[in-house]
C-alpha cells in the first residue's frame, strides 16, 4: 500500500500522549520533590534563625541593647558553619541598619527594606537569589529591637532534585525506548484487517480481482461494477453494431 | 462472517487495548523510577536537618557541662526534650544517652520505636553517628562541653512521614494522570478512528449504495494520503471510468445518429435504456457534502470540558481568598459564591442567545466564538487579583461555555439526522461528563504544583486548541435556516400549568443541581480545606462525583428503559442523596465526605435519565421546549446553589450547611414521591370509569 | 489656574504643625535621686537607638530630701515638655499622692514618667496601673510575685517556703503577704520570719539564727524580699543560707550578683530605663497622654543563677531553665 496509512496517525498520535502523559509525570512528581524540599530546607533554617534569636533575646535580657550584645559577632560566625547552604546571617536594628553580618563589610549597611519582617511575624522572601527568612528579634518589653536576616541557597537542593530528575529520565526513556515500537508494531498488526479491507476495496474499485470475503457491501458493490460494466458493455456493443450498419439510404 | 462493522469495532477495541497497555506501562515505570529517587535522595535532605536540630538541642546541655554540671546530674532532661520535640514538628524522637548508648531521658511522639544505640569505637569525621530505623532516619550528636570531651549522645530521629505522605501523593497522581491520559487517548483515539476509517468507510458504503443504485453524480472527497483516501480515489476513478464510458457512448450513439433517423432513435433508446439504470451528471461528477460525523464535535465538547472543569476544585478558595480584601461588611464566605454563581447565571442566560447564534453563524462560527470568549475569560481569570475583576472574568468564560456546548449539541444533532439522534446526544453527556472527571482531577494536580494562575493558563491553552480541531474537523455550513420559531411564552405557560412538570422541576431537578453546585463545587472543597487536605486530594474528591455518575447515568437509563421505575429512581435518587449529605454531621468528616460525594455522583446519575424522559412523558408542549425548561431551572438551582450554601455558612459550619442540604434534598424527594403517587392514582380513576 | 494657591495654602497650613515639632528637639528633665546610673543608660540609649533627637537635662537630688522642692520649683520654671523621675522616694516626694496633689509644692501641668518605683499603686503615685489617674505613668522594676514564683517553681518544686523581712518595711510586708496569700492557693506554706527589733531597728544579728529556724521548720527556700534592711546585710544573710543548705531566691539583683544568692528573677536597669524611654516616646512623638499609658514592669526579665551556689548545694538548675538562665 503507497501512502501513509491511518494506523502512523494512531502510531503518532499515541507517541505523543504517551511522551506527554509520562513528561507529565515527571514533571509533577519532580515539582512534588522540589517542594519537599523546599519545605525541609526552610524549615531547618528557620530551626537555626530560632535558636540564634532565642540567643540575641536572652543576650538582651541582661540589660544592653541588641547592638551590644556580648560575643554577637561570633555567634552567627559559628552559626554560619552550620549547614553549607548557609549564606549570610545579618542582624539589624529597629530601624534596618545592619549591626551584624557573616559578611563584616556590609555592618553598617541599611538591609534590604524586603527582607525586614513586619511587626513581630516573620518573613519569607526571595531576593538576590538568596531565600530569606526574616525573624524579629523583641526586647523585653515586647518590641521588636531589630531583626535577624537568614538568607540561604538551594545547592544542596539543586543536587538531589538533578539526581531525583536524572533517575527519573533514565527509565522513563528505557520505558519509552521499549514501549513505543512495541506500540508501533501492535498498531500495525492490528490496522491489518482494516488496511486489507481498505485494500480489497482500492483493488475492487480499480477493476480487480474479487473479494475474499463475503461482506456485503464488497459483495454488493463487486456486482454492482460487473452490472454496470456488463450494461455499459452492452449499450456499446449496441451503438457499436447499430454504427456498424451501412449507412441509410437517404443519407 | 466477517462484516466491516466487525473489523471496525475489533479495531476499535484492539486500539484502545493498546493505548492503555503503553500508557499503563510507560508511567508507572517512570513513577516507580521517581519513588526510588525519593527514597533514596530524601535520606541525606532528612539527616541535614536532624544534624541541625541535634546542634540547636545539644547546645543548652553543654552550656550545663560547660558550666561545671556534672553529666550525671543534668535536671529536667526529660521536660526539656519533650518541650523541643514539640516545638519541632519534624521530631520523632530525643534521646538523652550517656557515651555507652544507655538512654537518660526519652522524649518525642515515635519515643517508643527507639532502638538503644552502640556508639562505634571510631567516629566519623564530623562526629555524628547515623543510622536508619523503620520510618525514621536517626542523626546522633555528641553532647560536650565546650572544648571538651564527649560526655554523651543526643539522639535525633526524624520521621519519615513528610516523605511517605509525598509517596502516597505521587501515587494518586499515577492514577490520576493514568485515568485522565486513558480518558484523553479513549477520545482522541476515537476522533481520529472516526476521521480516517469509520467516516471514511461509512461514505464508502454511501457510495457503493449509490452505485448499486446506478448514481454516477457524486464524487467521493479526497484528502488524505492514507488508505481511506486511495480509496477514495479508486472510487473517484471508477465514477470517472463509468464517465468515460458514458461520454464515449455518448459520442457513439451521435456517430451512430450520423447514419440516419432510424439509427438515431436505436442508438437514442439505448442510451434511454441506459438511462434507466445509470445516472451520469452533465460536466462530470461533483463532490458529495460533508456533514462531519458526530464525533467530530464531540472531541473540542470534550476538551473544552477539560478545560472549564481544570479549575472546578479551588474556585471556592480562589473566591474565599479574593474575598479577604472585601468590605467587612459582607460575609467573605458568601462573597466567595459570586464567582460561582456568576458563572452558572451567565451559562443559563447565554444558551438561549448561543442557540441563536449557532443557527446564524453555524456551529463552527459558534464553536470558534464561544472558544475566543472562553480564553479571554480564562486570561482575565489567571490575572485577576480582586473578586469583582475575577467574577467577570467567570461571567465571560459562561457566556463561552453556554455558546460552545450548544453549538457542539447542534452539530452533533445534525450530524447524525439519519435516526440516531438519541445515540448522538448521549456521546453530549458522555463526552461532558468525562470531561469533567478528567478537567477537575487534572486540574487540581497542577493547582496544587503550579498555582491558580498556570491552571487558568492551562485552560486558555486547551479552548485554543479546541478552536483548531473545530476549524479542522467542523466543516463550515449553515444550520437548519429557520430555527423553530414556537412561541417560548405559550409553551412555558402550557409547561409549568401542567403540575407533573413543576414538580418534577422544583422537587428533583432544582434541588440536584443546588447540591451539586452548593455542596460538591463549594461547601465540599471548603470543608475538605479545612481538614487541611492538599489540593490535589481536594480534587479527587469532586472526581469522585463525576466518575461515580457515568455508570450510573447508564444504569439509570437502562433501569428506567427495562423495569420501567424511572419515577422510583427520580425520588429514590433524591432520597439516598439526601441521606449520604446527612451522614456528614454523624460520621467523621474524613470518612463521611467523600463518601457522600460518591454517592450523591451515583444518586444524581440514577436519576439523571429518568428525569428527561418523565420531562418529555408529561406531554405539555414540545419536547425541545420542555427539555430547555428543565435545563434552565436546573441552572437555576445551580445559582441558587453556592448561596444557599454561603448562607447557611454565616449560620453554622460546614458540616451543619450539608446536613441541612441534605435534608432539604430528602424532603423534596419525599414530596416528588408523593405527588407522583397522587398523580398515578388520578391517572388510574381516570382511566376505569 | 487661580485655585491652585489656596490648595496649597491648606496643604502648607495642614503640614506646617508637623514641621515645627520635628525641627524643635523635645526637652526632657531628668530628676535623679542618686545619680546617673544604669536606668538612665537605658532611657538615653534607647532615643539614641532609634534616632529620635532629644535634649536632656540632669537634676540631681543626692540623695537629699531636701532639695526636692527647689528641684520641683526648677522645674516648675524651665516647664520641659516631659519630667523622668527615678526612684520611689524621689516620685513620691515630687509627685505627691494621686488623691492629695498639692500645685503648690508638686510637679503640675507637665507630662511625667517615672522609673525604678515599687509598687506605685501602693504608694498613691496612680491610681491604678492600667489607668494612672493623671498625666504620669511609668514603669516598675519587680517582677509580680505570681511571675517570680513560677522562676521558683521552674528551679525547684516546693511546699514550704519561708523569707525573713524588716517589719518597719512596708513594702516586704505588702510583697510577702501577696505572696503567702498565692501559695495557700497552691496548697503551699510561706513561714514570714520578721527580724526582730532593738529601739526599732532590725538586728541584723538575729539573722544567721532566723535562717536555721527556717530550715528547721522544714522550708525548702529561702526567698528574699525587696528589702532595703536585708540587702545591706545580703552577705550574712546568703551565707546563712548557703551553710543551713537552703536555696535561696531573691527579687533583686544583687543577693545573687553580689552575694551567695542561688537565683532571683530581676529587672536588669537597663531594660527597665529603656522601657521607660518606650513610654516616653508614646508621650512625646505618638501624642498619647500619660495617663493613657499603663504603668508596667518588663515582660521578660532576667533569671540570675550563681553556679557555685548550685555546685555547694548540689542543686543544679533544670536545662530548660538554663536555656533561658544566666549563670554568675
Amino acid at each position: 500500500m503507497t501512502g501513509s496509512s491511518f494506523a502512523t496517525r494512531i502510531g503518532l498520535l499515541l507517541t505523543a500522549l504517551t511522551v506527554l502523559a509520562c513528561t507529565l509525570v515527571t514533571a509533577l512528581n519532580y515539582l512534588k520533590f522540589e517542594r519537599l524540599l523546599l519545605i525541609q530546607h526552610q524549615r531547618m533554617f528557620t530551626t537555626i534563625g530560632a535558636d540564634l534569636v532565642d540567643t540575641f533575646e536572652r543576650g538582651m535580657n541582661i540589660g544592653v541593647r541588641l547592638a551590644d550584645v556580648p560575643g554577637a559577632q561570633s555567634l552567627l560566625d559559628r552559626a554560619f558553619g552550620r549547614d553549607v547552604d548557609l549564606q549570610r546571617i545579618t542582624v539589624a536594628d529597629a530601624g534596618g541598619r545592619v549591626l551584624f553580618d557573616t559578611e563584616r563589610v556590609r555592618i553598617g549597611d541599611a538591609a534590604a527594606p524586603a527582607l525586614l519582617p513586619a511587626g513581630t511575624t516573620r518573613r519569607l522572601a526571595r531576593f538576590g537569589g538568596l531565600d530569606w527568612i526574616g525573624m524579629p528579634v523583641v526586647n523585653s518589653f515586647g518590641q521588636r529591637e531589630g531583626s535577624l536576616l537568614l538568607g540561604y541557597g538551594r545547592a544542596g537542593i539543586a543536587d538531589r532534585l538533578t539526581a531525583v530528575a536524572l533517575a527519573m529520565a533514565g527509565p522513563g526513556l528505557t520505558a519509552l525506548a521499549i514501549g513505543l515500537p512495541l506500540a508501533w508494531l501492535a498498531i500495525f498488526l492490528v490496522a491489518r484487517p482494516t488496511r486489507a479491507l481498505f485494500a480489497q476495496l482500492a483493488g475492487l474499485l480499480a477493476g480487480g480481482g474479487a473479494p475474499a470475503t463475503e461482506e456485503a457491501m464488497l459483495q454488493g458493490l463487486r456486482e454492482a461494477i460487473h452490472r454496470h460494466g456488463a450494461t455499459l458493455d452492452d449499450a456499446e456493443r449496441q451503438l457499436e453494431a447499430i454504427a456498424a450498419r451501412a449507412p441509410e439510404r437517404n443519407a | 462472517m466477517i462484516s466491516t462493522e466487525h473489523i471496525v469495532r475489533r479495531l476499535v477495541r484492539n486500539l484502545s487495548i493498546i493505548a492503555a497497555l503503553v500508557l499503563l506501562g510507560t508511567v508507572v515505570a517512570v513513577s516507580f523510577a521517581a519513588l526510588g529517587a525519593f527514597d533514596r535522595e530524601v535520606r541525606p535532605a532528612i539527616e541535614r536537618e536532624a544534624a541541625v536540630i541535634g546542634v540547636v538541642v545539644a547546645n543548652p546541655l553543654e552550656r550545663a557541662l560547660g558550666l561545671g554540671i556534672p553529666f550525671d546530674e543534668l535536671v529536667g532532661t526529660s521536660e526539656y526534650l519533650a518541650d523541643m520535640a514539640a516545638s519541632q514538628p519534624a521530631v520523632a524522637y530525643l534521646v538523652l544517652t550517656d557515651l555507652a548508648g544507655q538512654p537518660r531521658a526519652t522524649a518525642g511522639p515515635a519515643a517508643a520505636s527507639f532502638e538503644p544505640l552502640v556508639p562505634p569505637a571510631v567516629l566519623p569525621g564530623d562526629g555524628m553517628l547515623r543510622r536508619a530505623l523503620p520510618g525514621i532516619y536517626e542523626t546522633a550528636v555528641a553532647v560536650a562541653a565546650p572544648g571538651g570531651r564527649p560526655q554523651g549522645w543526643l539522639l535525633v530521629g526524624v520521621s519519615r512521614a513528610a516523605v511517605d505522605g509525598v509517596i502516597e501523593d505521587t501515587s494518586w497522581d499515577l492514577v490520576i494522570v493514568l485515568l485522565v491520559a486513558v480518558m484523553l487517548a479513549m477520545e482522541l483515539l476515537r476522533f481520529v478512528i472516526d476521521r480516517t476509517v469509520i467516516g471514511p468507510l461509512s461514505m464508502i458504503e454511501r457510495m457503493a449504495r449509490r452505485l448499486s443504485a446506478g448514481d454516477c453524480t457524486a464524487q467521493a472527497v479526497t484528502g488524505a494520503t492514507d488508505e481511506a483516501g486511495a480509496v477514495a480515489r479508486a472510487v473517484n476513478a471508477l465514477v470517472r471510468r463509468l464517465g468515460d464510458r458514458w461520454a464515449y457512448l455518448e459520442w457513439l450513439a451521435a456517430e451512430a445518429a450520423s447514419a440516419g433517423g432510424r439509427a438515431a432513435r436505436e442508438a437514442a433508446a439505448v442510451l434511454d435504456g441506459l438511462h434507466d439504470r445509470l445516472r451520469f451528471r452533465d460536466g462530470g461528477a461533483v463532490p458529495e457534502p460533508l456533514a462531519g460525523s458526530a464525533s467530530a464535535a464531540r472531541l473540542p465538547l470534550f476538551l473544552f470540558v477539560v478545560a472549564e472543569q481544570l479549575s472546578t476544585s479551588f474556585i471556592p478558595l480562589l473566591g474565599r481568598d479574593l474575598a479577604r480584601g472585601a468590605p467587612p461588611f459582607l460575609s467573605p464566605d458568601l462573597l466567595a459564591a459570586l464567582p460561582i454563581s456568576a458563572f452558572v447565571a451567565a451559562v443559563a442566560l447565554a444558551t438561549p442567545y448561543g442557540g441563536r447564534l449557532t443557527a446564524r453563524r453555524g456551529p463552527r462560527g459558534a464553536i470558534l466564538i464561544g472558544g475566543g470568549l472562553a480564553a479571554l475569560g480564562y486570561l482575565g481569570a489567571a490575572l485577576a487579583t480582586e473578586l469583582l475583576p475575577f467574577a467577570a472574568a467567570r461571567v465571560l468564560c459562561g457566556i463561552g461555555y453556554a455558546v460552545l456546548t450548544i453549538a457542539c449539541q447542534a452539530q452533533m444533532a445534525l450530524a447524525a439526522r439519519q435516526g440516531r439522534l438519541a445515540r448522538s446526544l448521549g456521546g453530549f453527556t458522555g463526552a461532558v461528563m468525562s470531561g469533567a472527571v478528567c478537567g477537575t482531577a487534572i486540574g487540581a494536580v497542577i493547582a496544587d504544583r503550579l498555582g491558580y494562575a498556570a491552571t487558568f493558563v492551562a485552560s486558555v491553552a486547551l479552548v485554543v486548541v479546541v478552536m483548531l480541531v473545530a476549524l479542522r474537523a467542523i466543516p463550515r455550513g449553515l444550520a437548519e435556516a429557520g430555527a423553530a420559531a414556537e412561541s417560548v411564552l405559550a409553551g412555558a405557560r402550557a409547561a409549568f400549568g401542567n403540575a407533573r412538570f413543576t414538580a418534577l422541576l422544583l422537587l428533583a431537578a432544582v434541588p440536584a443541581k443546588v447540591v451539586l453546585a452548593g455542596v460538591i463545587f463549594y461547601l465540599a472543597p471548603l470543608a475538605l480545606r479545612d481538614l487541611g487536605e492538599s489540593q490535589a486530594a481536594i480534587g479527587r474528591n469532586v472526581m469522585l462525583y463525576g466518575l461515580c455518575m457515568l455508570p450510573a447515568i447508564t444504569l439509570g437509563g437502562w433501569l428506567a428503559d427495562r423495569v420501567r421505575i424511572g419515577g422510583g429512581l427520580i425520588w429514590g435518587g433524591a432520597l439516598l442523596n439526601g441521606a449520604a449529605l446527612l451522614m456528614i454531621p454523624i460520621l467523621p468528616e474524613a470518612v463521611a465526605l467523600p463518601i457522600a460525594i460518591a454517592v450523591t455522583g451515583a444518586a444524581q446519575g440514577l436519576a439523571s435519565a429518568p428525569m428527561l424522559a418523565a420531562a418529555a412523558a408529561t406531554g405539555s408542549g414540545s419536547t425541545p421546549l420542555l427539555l430547555s425548561f428543565l435545563r434552565l431551572g436546573e441552572r437555576i438551582g445551580s445559582v441558587i446553589g453556592p448561596f444557599a450554601a454561603a448562607w447557611l455558612l454565616t449560620r453554622g459550619d460546614t458540616v451543619w450547611a450539608m446536613g441541612v442540604l441534605g435534608a432539604v434534598t430528602a424532603l423534596a424527594g419525599l414530596a416528588y414521591a408523593v405527588v407522583q403517587q397522587a398523580g398515578r392514582r388520578a391517572a388510574a380513576m381516570g382511566s376505569a370509569p | 489656574m487661580r485655585r491652585r494657591p489656596l490648595v496649597a495654602a491648606a496643604a502648607l497650613g495642614l503640614v506646617a504643625p508637623a514641621v515645627a515639632r520635628a525641627q524643635r528637639r523635645p526637652r526632657i528633665l531628668m530628676m535623679l535621686f542618686r545619680g546617673w546610673e544604669e536606668a538612665c543608660d537605658g532611657f538615653r540609649d534607647y532615643f539614641a537607638a532609634r534616632r529620635l533627637d532629644v535634649e536632656l537635662v540632669v537634676s540631681n537630688a543626692e540623695e537629699d530630701l531636701s532639695r526636692v522642692p527647689a528641684m520641683v520649683r526648677q522645674a516648675q520654671a524651665m516647664r520641659p515638655d516631659l519630667v523622668y523621675l527615678w526612684g520611689t522616694t524621689l516620685t513620691m516626694a515630687a509627685l505627691g499622692p494621686w488623691d492629695a496633689h498639692d500645685p503648690a509644692r508638686h510637679l503640675n501641668g507637665m507630662p511625667v514618667v517615672f522609673n525604678i518605683v515599687t509598687d506605685p499603686v501602693r504608694n498613691r503615685v496612680v491610681r491604678s496601673r492600667a489607668a494612672p489617674g493623671r498625666p504620669v505613668t511609668g514603669t516598675e522594676y519587680i517582677a509580680p510575685v505570681a511571675v517570680q514564683l513560677r522562676a521558683m517553681e521552674s528551679y525547684r518544686p516546693f511546699q514550704r517556703a519561708a523569707a525573713l523581712f524588716n517589719p518597719r518595711e512596708r513594702n516586704s510586708i505588702v510583697t510577702l503577704e501577696e505572696m503567702a496569700e498565692q501559695l495557700a492557693t497552691r496548697g503551699a506554706v510561706l513561714h514570714s520570719l520578721p527580724v526582730p527589733l532593738a529601739d526599732g531597728r532590725p538586728q541584723p544579728d538575729a539573722i544567721p539564727g532566723l535562717v536555721t529556724a527556717a530550715r528547721e521548720a522544714g522550708a525548702e527556700w529561702l526567698y528574699i524580699p525587696p528589702d532595703t534592711f536585708l540587702n545591706e546585710h545580703r552577705a550574712v544573710l546568703t551565707a546563712a543560707a548557703l551553710q543551713e543548705g537552703l536555696p535561696s531566691f531573691a527579687a533583686s539583683e544583687r543577693f545573687v550578683a553580689f552575694a551567695d544568692g542561688l537565683a532571683g528573677l530581676v529587672s536588669r536597669y537597663y531594660s527597665v530605663g529603656a522601657f521607660t524611654g518606650f513610654k516616653a516616646e508614646q508621650i512625646l512623638f505618638g501624642g498619647v497622654s500619660p495617663a493613657a499609658i499603663p504603668v508596667e514592669t518588663l515582660s521578660r526579665f532576667s533569671y540570675l543563677v550563681r553556679m557555685e551556689t548550685a555546685r555547694r548545694l548540689r542543686a543544679y538548675p533544670p536545662v530548660e531553665l538554663l536555656r533561658i538562665a544566666e549563670a554568675v
